[in-house]
Protein backbone atom coordinates (compact mmCIF):
# COMPACT_ATOMS: atom_id res chain seq x y z
CA UNK A 1 0.00 0.00 0.00
CA UNK A 2 1.29 3.40 -0.96
CA UNK A 3 0.22 5.68 1.90
CA UNK A 4 1.52 9.23 2.01
CA UNK A 5 1.36 11.64 4.93
CA UNK A 6 -0.68 13.98 2.72
CA UNK A 7 -3.34 11.28 2.18
CA UNK A 8 -4.38 11.59 5.82
CA UNK A 9 -5.04 15.28 5.36
CA UNK A 10 -6.98 14.76 2.15
CA UNK A 11 -9.06 12.08 3.83
CA UNK A 12 -9.78 14.23 6.89
CA UNK A 13 -10.69 17.22 4.69
CA UNK A 14 -13.12 15.04 2.76
CA UNK A 15 -14.69 13.34 5.80
CA UNK A 16 -14.67 16.23 8.28
CA UNK A 17 -14.32 19.45 6.23
CA UNK A 18 -15.81 21.64 8.98
CA UNK A 19 -14.09 19.99 11.94
CA UNK A 20 -11.23 21.81 13.66
CA UNK A 21 -7.82 20.78 12.37
CA UNK A 22 -5.59 23.22 14.22
CA UNK A 23 -5.97 25.83 16.95
CA UNK A 24 -3.39 28.59 17.06
CA UNK A 25 -3.55 31.67 19.29
CA UNK A 26 -7.17 30.96 20.09
CA UNK A 27 -8.22 30.73 16.45
CA UNK A 28 -9.47 27.49 14.93
CA UNK A 29 -8.89 26.44 11.32
CA UNK A 30 -10.99 23.61 9.91
CA UNK A 31 -9.78 20.74 7.75
CA UNK A 32 -11.02 22.25 4.51
CA UNK A 33 -9.10 25.48 5.24
CA UNK A 34 -5.90 23.61 6.16
CA UNK A 35 -6.13 21.45 3.02
CA UNK A 36 -6.77 24.43 0.74
CA UNK A 37 -4.04 26.55 2.26
CA UNK A 38 -1.55 23.72 1.86
CA UNK A 39 -2.66 23.34 -1.78
CA UNK A 40 -1.88 27.01 -2.34
CA UNK A 41 1.52 26.66 -0.74
CA UNK A 42 2.25 23.60 -2.90
CA UNK A 43 1.25 25.54 -6.02
CA UNK A 44 3.40 28.50 -5.04
CA UNK A 45 6.39 26.27 -4.39
CA UNK A 46 5.98 24.55 -7.76
CA UNK A 47 5.94 27.95 -9.44
CA UNK A 48 9.20 28.71 -7.66
CA UNK A 49 10.62 25.59 -9.28
CA UNK A 50 10.35 23.09 -6.43
CA UNK A 51 10.37 19.49 -7.68
CA UNK A 52 9.77 16.08 -6.07
CA UNK A 53 12.85 15.02 -4.14
CA UNK A 54 13.91 18.59 -3.27
CA UNK A 55 14.71 19.50 0.31
CA UNK A 56 13.00 22.64 1.61
CA UNK A 57 14.34 24.46 4.66
CA UNK A 58 11.44 25.43 6.95
CA UNK A 59 12.42 28.59 8.78
CA UNK A 60 9.07 29.36 10.36
CA UNK A 61 7.78 29.75 13.88
CA UNK A 62 5.10 27.32 14.93
CA UNK A 63 1.74 28.50 13.55
CA UNK A 64 -1.28 27.27 11.58
CA UNK A 65 0.39 28.67 8.45
CA UNK A 66 3.58 26.74 9.20
CA UNK A 67 1.56 23.54 9.60
CA UNK A 68 -0.06 24.17 6.22
CA UNK A 69 3.45 24.79 4.86
CA UNK A 70 4.61 21.34 5.98
CA UNK A 71 1.70 19.75 4.13
CA UNK A 72 2.27 22.06 1.17
CA UNK A 73 5.91 20.99 0.89
CA UNK A 74 4.88 17.33 1.13
CA UNK A 75 2.22 17.72 -1.56
CA UNK A 76 4.88 18.80 -4.05
CA UNK A 77 6.82 15.58 -3.34
CA UNK A 78 9.59 17.54 -1.64
CA UNK A 79 10.65 17.04 1.94
CA UNK A 80 10.70 19.54 4.80
CA UNK A 81 13.79 20.27 6.85
CA UNK A 82 12.89 22.18 10.03
CA UNK A 83 15.32 25.00 10.90
CA UNK A 84 14.60 26.67 14.23
CA UNK A 85 14.33 30.46 13.96
CA UNK A 86 15.96 30.65 17.40
CA UNK A 87 19.23 29.19 16.07
CA UNK A 88 22.27 31.40 15.45
CA UNK A 89 22.62 32.23 11.74
CA UNK A 90 25.77 30.12 11.39
CA UNK A 91 23.88 27.01 12.48
CA UNK A 92 21.03 27.66 10.05
CA UNK A 93 23.60 28.08 7.29
CA UNK A 94 25.13 24.74 8.30
CA UNK A 95 21.72 23.00 8.23
CA UNK A 96 21.04 24.43 4.77
CA UNK A 97 24.38 23.28 3.45
CA UNK A 98 24.15 19.85 5.05
CA UNK A 99 20.66 19.21 3.71
CA UNK A 100 21.48 20.59 0.27
CA UNK A 101 18.29 22.67 0.50
CA UNK A 102 17.87 25.04 -2.45
CA UNK A 103 14.93 26.87 -0.87
CA UNK A 104 14.35 28.42 2.51
CA UNK A 105 10.69 28.94 3.29
CA UNK A 106 10.46 31.87 5.71
CA UNK A 107 8.32 34.78 6.80
CA UNK A 108 9.87 38.18 6.17
CA UNK A 109 11.77 39.88 7.59
CA UNK A 110 14.63 37.40 7.96
CA UNK A 111 17.65 38.69 9.90
CA UNK A 112 20.36 40.35 7.83
CA UNK A 113 23.22 38.05 8.79
CA UNK A 114 21.32 34.97 7.63
CA UNK A 115 20.05 36.67 4.46
CA UNK A 116 23.64 37.41 3.47
CA UNK A 117 24.78 33.87 4.18
CA UNK A 118 21.88 32.45 2.16
CA UNK A 119 22.67 34.73 -0.73
CA UNK A 120 26.30 33.62 -0.77
CA UNK A 121 25.16 29.98 -0.87
CA UNK A 122 22.65 30.65 -3.68
CA UNK A 123 19.68 29.43 -1.69
CA UNK A 124 16.33 30.93 -2.73
CA UNK A 125 14.60 32.70 0.12
CA UNK A 126 10.82 32.29 -0.29
CA UNK A 127 8.55 34.59 1.71
CA UNK A 128 5.52 32.46 2.49
CA UNK A 129 3.08 35.34 2.93
CA UNK A 130 3.66 37.00 -0.42
CA UNK A 131 3.80 33.61 -2.13
CA UNK A 132 0.38 32.61 -0.76
CA UNK A 133 -1.09 36.01 -1.64
CA UNK A 134 0.09 35.66 -5.25
CA UNK A 135 -1.30 32.14 -5.64
CA UNK A 136 -4.66 33.18 -4.25
CA UNK A 137 -4.84 36.04 -6.70
CA UNK A 138 -4.07 33.74 -9.64
CA UNK A 139 -6.81 31.29 -8.52
CA UNK A 140 -5.27 28.13 -10.00
CA UNK A 141 -5.98 24.65 -8.67
CA UNK A 142 -3.40 22.22 -7.40
CA UNK A 143 -3.24 18.75 -8.89
CA UNK A 144 -1.84 16.00 -6.69
CA UNK A 145 1.40 14.37 -7.81
CA UNK A 146 2.17 10.68 -7.95
CA UNK A 147 4.70 10.17 -5.17
CA UNK A 148 6.21 6.94 -3.90
CA UNK A 149 5.89 6.18 -0.20
CA UNK A 150 9.64 5.53 -0.03
CA UNK A 151 10.19 9.22 -0.77
CA UNK A 152 11.72 11.19 2.08
CA UNK A 153 9.13 13.33 3.86
CA UNK A 154 11.24 14.95 6.57
CA UNK A 155 14.88 15.46 7.44
CA UNK A 156 15.45 16.11 11.14
CA UNK A 157 18.86 17.14 12.37
CA UNK A 158 20.18 15.49 15.45
CA UNK A 159 23.42 15.15 17.33
CA UNK A 160 25.44 12.28 15.95
CA UNK A 161 28.01 10.20 17.81
CA UNK A 162 30.83 12.37 16.54
CA UNK A 163 31.24 15.71 14.86
CA UNK A 164 28.49 17.90 13.49
CA UNK A 165 24.68 17.38 13.50
CA UNK A 166 23.40 14.78 11.05
CA UNK A 167 20.24 14.82 8.95
CA UNK A 168 17.95 11.86 9.62
CA UNK A 169 15.83 10.94 6.59
CA UNK A 170 12.27 9.87 7.41
CA UNK A 171 10.09 8.50 4.60
CA UNK A 172 6.33 8.67 4.10
CA UNK A 173 6.22 4.91 4.68
CA UNK A 174 8.12 5.30 8.00
CA UNK A 175 5.53 7.82 9.15
CA UNK A 176 2.46 5.96 7.88
CA UNK A 177 3.29 2.85 9.93
CA UNK A 178 3.85 4.97 13.02
CA UNK A 179 0.67 7.02 12.54
CA UNK A 180 -1.58 3.99 12.05
CA UNK A 181 -0.18 2.51 15.25
CA UNK A 182 -0.52 5.76 17.22
CA UNK A 183 -4.17 6.28 16.27
CA UNK A 184 -4.99 2.76 17.44
CA UNK A 185 -2.77 2.64 20.55
CA UNK A 186 -4.18 5.83 22.06
CA UNK A 187 -7.69 5.46 20.56
CA UNK A 188 -7.33 8.88 18.90
CA UNK A 189 -10.59 10.12 17.39
CA UNK A 190 -12.17 13.28 15.97
CA UNK A 191 -13.13 14.45 19.47
CA UNK A 192 -9.52 14.56 20.59
CA UNK A 193 -7.37 17.64 20.90
CA UNK A 194 -3.67 16.91 20.81
CA UNK A 195 -1.16 19.33 22.23
CA UNK A 196 1.77 20.29 20.05
CA UNK A 197 4.30 21.00 22.78
CA UNK A 198 7.64 20.02 21.24
CA UNK A 199 9.27 22.23 18.60
CA UNK A 200 8.85 20.80 15.11
CA UNK A 201 12.54 20.02 14.59
CA UNK A 202 11.96 17.34 17.20
CA UNK A 203 10.67 13.87 16.25
CA UNK A 204 8.06 14.03 19.04
CA UNK A 205 6.19 16.45 16.77
CA UNK A 206 5.30 13.68 14.27
CA UNK A 207 2.76 12.40 16.75
CA UNK A 208 1.30 15.83 17.52
CA UNK A 209 0.90 17.21 14.03
CA UNK A 210 0.46 14.08 11.89
CA UNK A 211 -1.36 11.63 14.19
CA UNK A 212 -3.92 14.33 15.01
CA UNK A 213 -4.72 14.63 11.29
CA UNK A 214 -4.67 10.84 10.82
CA UNK A 215 -7.41 10.64 13.49
CA UNK A 216 -9.37 13.65 12.22
CA UNK A 217 -8.58 15.26 15.58
CA UNK A 218 -7.46 18.80 16.27
CA UNK A 219 -3.96 19.93 17.22
CA UNK A 220 -3.47 22.80 19.67
CA UNK A 221 -0.21 24.64 19.06
CA UNK A 222 1.87 25.73 22.06
CA UNK A 223 4.37 28.49 21.36
CA UNK A 224 7.66 29.06 23.18
CA UNK A 225 5.86 31.76 25.22
CA UNK A 226 3.54 29.04 26.51
CA UNK A 227 6.01 26.21 26.98
CA UNK A 228 8.36 28.37 29.04
CA UNK A 229 5.66 29.11 31.62
CA UNK A 230 3.78 26.43 33.56
CA UNK A 231 0.82 28.66 34.39
CA UNK A 232 0.32 29.62 30.74
CA UNK A 233 0.59 25.98 29.65
CA UNK A 234 -2.07 24.86 32.13
CA UNK A 235 -4.30 27.66 30.89
CA UNK A 236 -3.77 26.70 27.23
CA UNK A 237 -4.76 23.12 28.05
CA UNK A 238 -7.81 24.22 30.01
CA UNK A 239 -9.09 26.80 27.50
CA UNK A 240 -8.74 24.47 24.54
CA UNK A 241 -9.81 21.30 26.37
CA UNK A 242 -6.72 19.40 25.33
CA UNK A 243 -7.19 15.64 25.69
CA UNK A 244 -3.73 14.32 24.76
CA UNK A 245 -0.49 15.73 26.16
CA UNK A 246 2.87 14.64 24.83
CA UNK A 247 6.13 16.22 25.94
CA UNK A 248 9.57 15.54 27.32
CA UNK A 249 9.63 14.78 31.06
CA UNK A 250 11.33 18.09 31.89
CA UNK A 251 8.26 19.94 30.55
CA UNK A 252 6.13 17.98 33.00
CA UNK A 253 8.62 18.76 35.77
CA UNK A 254 8.13 22.44 34.97
CA UNK A 255 4.37 21.96 35.42
CA UNK A 256 4.84 20.31 38.81
CA UNK A 257 7.01 23.13 40.16
CA UNK A 258 5.11 26.08 38.65
CA UNK A 259 3.46 27.49 41.74
CA UNK A 260 -0.09 26.47 42.64
CA UNK A 261 -0.74 23.34 40.63
CA UNK A 262 -3.38 23.80 37.98
CA UNK A 263 -5.25 20.55 37.50
CA UNK A 264 -5.88 19.51 33.89
CA UNK A 265 -8.92 17.18 34.02
CA UNK A 266 -9.61 17.28 30.27
CA UNK A 267 -6.45 15.31 29.48
CA UNK A 268 -7.01 11.56 29.04
CA UNK A 269 -3.59 10.48 27.70
CA UNK A 270 -0.18 11.72 28.84
CA UNK A 271 2.83 10.59 26.83
CA UNK A 272 6.39 11.37 27.82
CA UNK A 273 9.50 10.55 25.85
CA UNK A 274 13.03 11.68 25.20
CA UNK A 275 14.73 11.20 28.56
CA UNK A 276 14.24 9.30 31.85
CA UNK A 277 11.26 10.46 33.94
CA UNK A 278 12.33 11.59 37.43
CA UNK A 279 10.36 9.84 40.18
CA UNK A 280 9.57 13.06 42.04
CA UNK A 281 7.83 14.38 38.93
CA UNK A 282 6.07 11.10 38.17
CA UNK A 283 4.40 10.88 41.57
CA UNK A 284 2.85 14.33 41.10
CA UNK A 285 1.34 13.59 37.67
CA UNK A 286 -1.91 11.95 38.88
CA UNK A 287 -2.58 15.16 40.82
CA UNK A 288 -2.11 17.28 37.69
CA UNK A 289 -3.90 14.89 35.33
CA UNK A 290 -6.56 13.08 37.43
CA UNK A 291 -8.23 11.46 34.40
CA UNK A 292 -5.22 10.45 32.33
CA UNK A 293 -3.37 7.26 31.55
CA UNK A 294 0.41 7.75 31.61
CA UNK A 295 2.80 6.30 29.04
CA UNK A 296 6.59 6.26 29.06
CA UNK A 297 7.81 6.04 25.49
CA UNK A 298 11.28 5.22 24.27
CA UNK A 299 12.80 5.88 20.87
CA UNK A 300 15.14 8.19 19.03
CA UNK A 301 15.01 10.33 15.92
CA UNK A 302 16.53 7.53 13.80
CA UNK A 303 13.91 4.94 14.77
CA UNK A 304 10.91 6.91 16.03
CA UNK A 305 9.10 5.26 18.98
CA UNK A 306 10.18 1.68 19.56
CA UNK A 307 9.20 0.73 23.13
CA UNK A 308 6.43 1.81 25.47
CA UNK A 309 5.56 1.28 29.11
CA UNK A 310 1.98 2.20 30.00
CA UNK A 311 1.79 2.84 33.71
CA UNK A 312 -0.67 0.97 35.94
CA UNK A 313 -3.53 3.07 37.32
CA UNK A 314 -1.83 3.05 40.70
CA UNK A 315 1.52 4.46 39.67
CA UNK A 316 3.10 3.38 42.97
CA UNK A 317 3.09 -0.13 41.46
CA UNK A 318 5.38 1.00 38.61
CA UNK A 319 9.01 -0.11 38.96
CA UNK A 320 11.59 2.51 39.96
CA UNK A 321 13.34 3.54 37.73
CA UNK A 322 10.61 3.32 35.11
CA UNK A 323 11.20 0.68 32.43
CA UNK A 324 11.42 1.90 28.84
CA UNK A 325 8.80 -0.68 28.04
CA UNK A 326 7.68 -3.47 25.75
CA UNK A 327 8.51 -3.51 22.07
CA UNK A 328 6.02 -1.90 19.67
CA UNK A 329 4.41 -4.15 17.03
CA UNK A 330 6.40 -2.86 14.04
CA UNK A 331 9.83 -3.22 15.68
CA UNK A 332 12.28 -6.12 16.05
CA UNK A 333 15.15 -5.84 18.50
CA UNK A 334 18.26 -7.55 19.81
CA UNK A 335 20.28 -7.04 22.99
CA UNK A 336 23.88 -8.03 22.27
CA UNK A 337 27.36 -8.05 23.80
CA UNK A 338 30.45 -6.42 22.29
CA UNK A 339 30.78 -9.34 19.84
CA UNK A 340 27.17 -9.05 18.67
CA UNK A 341 26.14 -12.22 20.51
CA UNK A 342 22.59 -12.15 21.82
CA UNK A 343 22.32 -11.88 25.59
CA UNK A 344 19.95 -13.61 28.00
CA UNK A 345 17.29 -11.71 29.97
CA UNK A 346 18.84 -9.86 32.91
CA UNK A 347 22.16 -9.25 31.17
CA UNK A 348 22.74 -5.65 30.06
CA UNK A 349 23.96 -5.07 26.52
CA UNK A 350 23.67 -2.96 23.38
CA UNK A 351 20.17 -2.34 22.07
CA UNK A 352 19.76 -2.87 18.31
CA UNK A 353 16.44 -2.18 16.60
CA UNK A 354 14.99 -2.78 13.15
CA UNK A 355 11.56 -2.28 11.63
CA UNK A 356 9.25 -0.21 9.51
CA UNK A 357 9.83 3.11 11.30
CA UNK A 358 13.63 3.00 11.17
CA UNK A 359 15.05 5.87 9.10
CA UNK A 360 16.09 5.57 5.46
CA UNK A 361 19.56 6.73 6.56
CA UNK A 362 21.58 9.85 7.29
CA UNK A 363 21.58 12.47 4.58
CA UNK A 364 24.83 12.34 2.63
CA UNK A 365 26.49 9.85 4.97
CA UNK A 366 26.88 6.14 4.63
CA UNK A 367 27.77 5.09 8.13
CA UNK A 368 27.70 1.29 8.21
CA UNK A 369 28.97 1.31 11.80
CA UNK A 370 25.52 2.39 12.96
CA UNK A 371 23.92 -0.72 11.44
CA UNK A 372 24.50 -4.42 12.12
CA UNK A 373 22.69 -6.25 9.33
CA UNK A 374 19.52 -4.18 9.12
CA UNK A 375 19.53 -3.37 12.83
CA UNK A 376 20.21 0.20 13.94
CA UNK A 377 22.63 0.46 16.87
CA UNK A 378 21.04 2.83 19.39
CA UNK A 379 24.23 3.15 21.49
CA UNK A 380 21.96 2.63 24.50
CA UNK A 381 22.66 -0.06 27.07
CA UNK A 382 19.59 -1.98 28.18
CA UNK A 383 18.50 -5.25 29.78
CA UNK A 384 15.21 -7.09 29.65
CA UNK A 385 13.09 -9.27 31.92
CA UNK A 386 11.84 -12.74 30.91
CA UNK A 387 8.61 -11.01 29.85
CA UNK A 388 10.44 -8.64 27.47
CA UNK A 389 10.19 -5.52 29.60
CA UNK A 390 13.25 -3.37 28.92
CA UNK A 391 15.22 -1.24 31.36
CA UNK A 392 17.62 1.53 30.31
CA UNK A 393 21.14 1.55 31.80
CA UNK A 394 23.03 4.32 30.00
CA UNK A 395 24.88 5.38 26.86
CA UNK A 396 28.11 4.09 25.34
CA UNK A 397 29.10 7.44 23.80
CA UNK A 398 29.23 11.11 24.77
CA UNK A 399 25.62 11.80 23.87
CA UNK A 400 23.51 13.09 26.76
CA UNK A 401 19.95 14.31 27.23
CA UNK A 402 19.33 17.72 28.71
CA UNK A 403 15.86 19.24 28.92
CA UNK A 404 14.83 16.49 26.50
CA UNK A 405 17.36 17.58 23.88
CA UNK A 406 19.95 15.16 22.60
CA UNK A 407 23.36 16.76 22.84
CA UNK A 408 26.74 15.39 21.86
CA UNK A 409 29.44 16.66 24.19
CA UNK A 410 32.11 16.07 21.53
CA UNK A 411 30.34 18.53 19.24
CA UNK A 412 30.51 21.25 21.88
CA UNK A 413 34.17 20.43 22.63
CA UNK A 414 34.99 20.80 18.94
CA UNK A 415 33.16 24.10 18.80
CA UNK A 416 35.05 25.49 21.80
CA UNK A 417 38.42 24.24 20.50
CA UNK A 418 37.83 25.89 17.13
CA UNK A 419 37.92 29.30 18.87
CA UNK A 420 41.68 28.85 19.25
CA UNK A 421 41.50 30.32 22.76
CA UNK A 422 42.14 27.15 24.73
CA UNK A 423 44.94 24.69 25.29
CA UNK A 424 42.50 22.03 26.40
CA UNK A 425 38.75 21.55 26.55
CA UNK A 426 36.81 18.67 28.07
CA UNK A 427 33.11 18.31 28.72
CA UNK A 428 31.25 16.11 31.12
CA UNK A 429 27.74 16.02 32.51
CA UNK A 430 26.23 15.57 35.94
CA UNK A 431 22.79 14.37 36.98
CA UNK A 432 20.16 17.01 37.60
CA UNK A 433 16.74 16.45 39.16
CA UNK A 434 14.97 18.89 36.88
CA UNK A 435 16.60 18.77 33.47
CA UNK A 436 18.12 15.29 33.47
CA UNK A 437 21.75 16.23 32.86
CA UNK A 438 23.73 19.45 33.29
CA UNK A 439 26.61 20.14 30.92
CA UNK A 440 29.89 21.26 32.45
CA UNK A 441 32.69 22.50 30.21
CA UNK A 442 36.24 22.51 31.51
CA UNK A 443 38.45 24.96 29.66
CA UNK A 444 42.14 25.65 30.03
CA UNK A 445 42.74 29.00 28.33
CA UNK A 446 45.96 29.98 26.56
CA UNK A 447 48.33 31.83 28.87
CA UNK A 448 47.46 35.32 27.73
CA UNK A 449 43.74 34.72 27.34
CA UNK A 450 41.34 36.08 29.88
CA UNK A 451 37.97 34.44 29.88
CA UNK A 452 34.92 34.61 32.09
CA UNK A 453 31.83 32.44 32.32
CA UNK A 454 29.84 35.29 30.80
CA UNK A 455 32.16 35.72 27.81
CA UNK A 456 32.16 31.95 27.23
CA UNK A 457 28.36 31.81 27.21
CA UNK A 458 28.19 34.71 24.77
CA UNK A 459 30.76 33.01 22.53
CA UNK A 460 28.77 29.75 22.55
CA UNK A 461 25.54 31.57 21.67
CA UNK A 462 27.10 32.54 18.34
CA UNK A 463 27.40 28.95 17.16
CA UNK A 464 25.33 26.63 19.32
CA UNK A 465 21.58 26.28 19.89
CA UNK A 466 20.82 27.57 23.40
CA UNK A 467 20.08 24.13 24.87
CA UNK A 468 23.63 23.01 23.97
CA UNK A 469 25.39 25.88 25.71
CA UNK A 470 27.17 24.44 28.78
CA UNK A 471 25.34 25.20 32.02
CA UNK A 472 28.60 25.70 33.88
CA UNK A 473 32.17 26.48 32.92
CA UNK A 474 35.12 25.23 34.93
CA UNK A 475 37.99 27.54 34.05
CA UNK A 476 41.36 26.20 35.11
CA UNK A 477 45.02 26.98 34.46
CA UNK A 478 46.04 23.43 35.41
CA UNK A 479 46.75 20.72 32.89
CA UNK A 480 43.73 18.44 32.67
CA UNK A 481 44.08 14.96 34.24
CA UNK A 482 44.94 12.13 31.81
CA UNK A 483 44.62 8.37 31.95
CA UNK A 484 47.36 5.93 30.97
CA UNK A 485 46.44 6.19 27.27
CA UNK A 486 46.78 9.98 27.35
CA UNK A 487 43.03 10.51 27.11
CA UNK A 488 41.51 13.16 29.35
CA UNK A 489 40.14 11.50 32.46
CA UNK A 490 36.65 12.94 32.79
CA UNK A 491 35.88 11.13 36.03
CA UNK A 492 38.80 12.82 37.82
CA UNK A 493 37.78 16.07 36.20
CA UNK A 494 34.25 15.70 37.56
CA UNK A 495 35.76 15.19 41.03
CA UNK A 496 37.87 18.36 40.69
CA UNK A 497 34.72 20.20 39.77
CA UNK A 498 32.78 18.77 42.72
CA UNK A 499 35.55 19.75 45.10
CA UNK A 500 35.72 23.25 43.70
CA UNK A 501 31.94 23.60 44.07
CA UNK A 502 32.09 22.28 47.65
CA UNK A 503 34.79 24.82 48.55
CA UNK A 504 32.73 27.59 46.96
CA UNK A 505 29.64 26.60 48.92
CA UNK A 506 31.59 26.92 52.17
CA UNK A 507 32.21 30.59 51.54
CA UNK B 1 21.63 48.81 45.97
CA UNK B 2 19.70 49.65 42.82
CA UNK B 3 17.61 47.30 40.73
CA UNK B 4 20.29 46.71 38.09
CA UNK B 5 22.86 45.72 40.73
CA UNK B 6 20.38 43.44 42.44
CA UNK B 7 19.54 41.70 39.19
CA UNK B 8 23.18 41.39 38.17
CA UNK B 9 24.08 39.89 41.52
CA UNK B 10 21.17 37.44 41.41
CA UNK B 11 21.94 36.33 37.85
CA UNK B 12 25.67 36.05 38.52
CA UNK B 13 25.14 33.99 41.67
CA UNK B 14 22.36 31.78 40.34
CA UNK B 15 23.30 31.24 36.71
CA UNK B 16 26.95 32.16 36.24
CA UNK B 17 28.34 30.16 39.15
CA UNK B 18 28.99 33.40 41.02
CA UNK B 19 32.46 33.25 39.58
CA UNK B 20 32.82 36.88 38.65
CA UNK B 21 31.43 40.30 39.19
CA UNK B 22 31.52 41.76 35.76
CA UNK B 23 28.87 43.91 34.21
CA UNK B 24 26.22 42.06 32.22
CA UNK B 25 25.14 44.26 29.29
CA UNK B 26 21.55 45.46 29.71
CA UNK B 27 20.61 44.16 26.29
CA UNK B 28 22.34 40.77 26.43
CA UNK B 29 19.73 38.09 25.63
CA UNK B 30 19.96 35.83 28.67
CA UNK B 31 17.86 33.08 27.05
CA UNK B 32 19.70 32.83 23.73
CA UNK B 33 23.04 32.82 25.50
CA UNK B 34 22.02 29.84 27.59
CA UNK B 35 22.24 31.73 30.87
CA UNK B 36 18.57 31.25 31.79
CA UNK B 37 16.31 28.34 30.74
CA UNK B 38 12.62 27.65 31.51
CA UNK B 39 13.33 26.64 35.08
CA UNK B 40 15.64 29.62 35.33
CA UNK B 41 12.76 31.90 34.32
CA UNK B 42 10.76 30.37 37.14
CA UNK B 43 13.58 31.03 39.65
CA UNK B 44 13.87 34.56 38.36
CA UNK B 45 10.12 35.14 38.80
CA UNK B 46 10.26 33.72 42.33
CA UNK B 47 13.19 36.05 43.08
CA UNK B 48 11.34 39.07 41.73
CA UNK B 49 8.24 38.20 43.72
CA UNK B 50 9.85 37.19 46.99
CA UNK B 51 12.92 39.39 47.20
CA UNK B 52 11.79 42.46 45.29
CA UNK B 53 8.06 42.21 46.10
CA UNK B 54 7.03 42.54 42.47
CA UNK B 55 3.97 40.57 41.38
CA UNK B 56 4.28 39.24 37.83
CA UNK B 57 0.96 38.43 36.17
CA UNK B 58 0.88 35.32 33.96
CA UNK B 59 0.13 37.61 30.99
CA UNK B 60 3.48 39.28 31.57
CA UNK B 61 5.39 36.05 32.13
CA UNK B 62 6.70 35.99 28.58
CA UNK B 63 10.27 35.16 27.63
CA UNK B 64 10.62 38.51 25.87
CA UNK B 65 9.79 40.36 29.11
CA UNK B 66 12.45 38.43 31.00
CA UNK B 67 15.07 37.96 28.32
CA UNK B 68 17.54 40.68 29.37
CA UNK B 69 18.36 42.84 32.34
CA UNK B 70 16.90 45.82 30.48
CA UNK B 71 13.65 43.95 29.78
CA UNK B 72 13.37 42.79 33.40
CA UNK B 73 13.93 46.34 34.65
CA UNK B 74 11.16 47.61 32.36
CA UNK B 75 8.84 44.87 33.59
CA UNK B 76 9.58 45.52 37.26
CA UNK B 77 9.11 49.25 36.83
CA UNK B 78 5.83 48.75 34.99
CA UNK B 79 4.47 46.18 37.44
CA UNK B 80 5.37 48.24 40.50
CA UNK B 81 3.82 51.31 38.90
CA UNK B 82 7.05 53.30 38.89
CA UNK B 83 7.76 53.60 35.19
Amino acid sequence: MNTLVTHYLQKAAWRYPDAGAVIFQGRQYNYQALDELSDHIALGLEEQGVKPGDNIGMYLQKSALALAAIYGVLKTGACYVPMPVSDPASRTAYLLKNSGAQYLLAANPVNKELTEMIHADQVTLVDINSMVAQVEKAGKRFTAKAIHDQAVAAVLHTSGSTGAPKGVMITHANLAVFLDWAVKAFALNPNDRLLSHAPWQFDLSFFDIFAAVAAGACVVLAEPDDTSCGVRMARLVETNEVTVWQSVPSALTLQTVSGPNRVMPSVRQVLFAGEPMPRQTLVKLPGLFPNARLHNIYGCTETNDTFMYSLPENIEQAPDPLPIGYVLPFIRYRIVDDNNQDLKPGQPGHLLVAGATVMAGYLGITDPSRFTDDYYRTNDLVSQTDQGLLQFHGRIDSVIKTNGYRVNLTEIEDFLLRSGQFKEVALFSEQDHFIGQRIIATVRPLDDTHCSVLSLKIYCARGLPNYAIPHSFFITAQELPKGSTGKIDRRTLANWWKQQQAVKNLH
Amino acid sequence: MNLRDNLTRFITTEFLDGAEHEAIPDDLNLLESGIIDSLGILRLVVYLEEELNVVIEPEQMLPKNLSSIGAIMNLVNAESGVG
